[in-house]
């Protein structure tokens, strides 16, 4: 099990087994009052391999920012039964789509969301920024 | 003997204390198990049956359950519009979460 790619974007949506993100990826999300919503989704792939498929795994994503935890989010992926007829080499890779829009933070500054796939067999950080606009502003060049 | 093993996971207590999963079996009234991690579960509940049947062969088939509020999350079955398609289905549920929300 490997988490392939992670991202934050506007929205994810999983359909006929294909991952759909947008507005991808995020780094910097800008609010100008506090508390505010993050208004982002979460876009992940994992990679099974055949004796991984057919069983459910635990996801377990969190938010934290310098004060504390902001959100906790678990939920499961669950590929089909082991392919019939596999490739050398070849992995199912699982898309998994998060919306975390509902979910708000406190504070400016570094945010770090956190994947868990059955608790450390495979894990992943991104880190994102929340800011001011008025950090927007170009430096005076003189 | 077959044995279909549906999976929950609920959050507990306060923010911070994590979450439960839990199983049950309609093939083995009564059964039921829990942990913190869903690959205790998976582990203990694959004992506790092999036990309870007194059969080492027992196949143990896992279905999360899709039951619930957000089960349209669910990706669907039909098969892919596209000529680009994945391997095999994979489906996906978002049972449990703890937010803090903006004001």
């Amino acid at each position: 099990m490997e988490i392939e790619a992670a991202l934050l974007c506007d929205a994810a949506t999983i359909r006929e087994g294909l991952l759909h993100f947008l507005g991808g990826p995020i780094s910097r999300i800008w609010r100008p009052t506090m508390p505010a919503p993050l208004g982002i989704a979460v876009a992940a792939i994992l990679s099974m391999s055949q004796d991984e498929m057919g069983i459910p795994h635990e996801v377990a994503f969190s938010i934290r920012n310098d004060e504390h935890v902001i959100a906790e989010v678990m939920g499961a992926v669950q590929a089909g039964a082991p392919l019939a007829n596999p490739e050398p080499g070849e992995v199912v890779l699982a898309p998994t789509a998060v919306p975390l829009h509902g979910v708000g933070t406190d504070a400016y500054g570094r945010h770090v969301l956190s994947i868990s796939v059955d608790h450390g067999v495979a894990e992943r950080e991104i880190h994102f920024w929340v800011l001011h606009p008025q950090e927007r502003q170009l430096p005076s060049l003189g | 003997m077959t044995v279909v093993l549906k999976i929950h996971v609920e959050a507990v207590g306060a923010p911070g204390e994590g979450f439960v999963w839990w199983a049950e079996s309609d093939d083995l009234p009564g059964f039921n198990g829990a942990a913190d991690h869903l690959p205790d579960l998976m582990r203990q509940s694959t004992e506790a049956i092999k036990e309870i049947t007194g059969d080492d062969d027992v196949e143990i088939v896992p279905q999360m359950n899709f039951d619930d509020e957000d089960s349209e999350r669910r990706q669907p079955s039909s098969p892919a519009a596209s000529d680009s398609a994945p391997a095999t289905p994979v489906r996906q549920v978002i049972v449990a979460n703890r937010m803090l929300e903006p004001a």
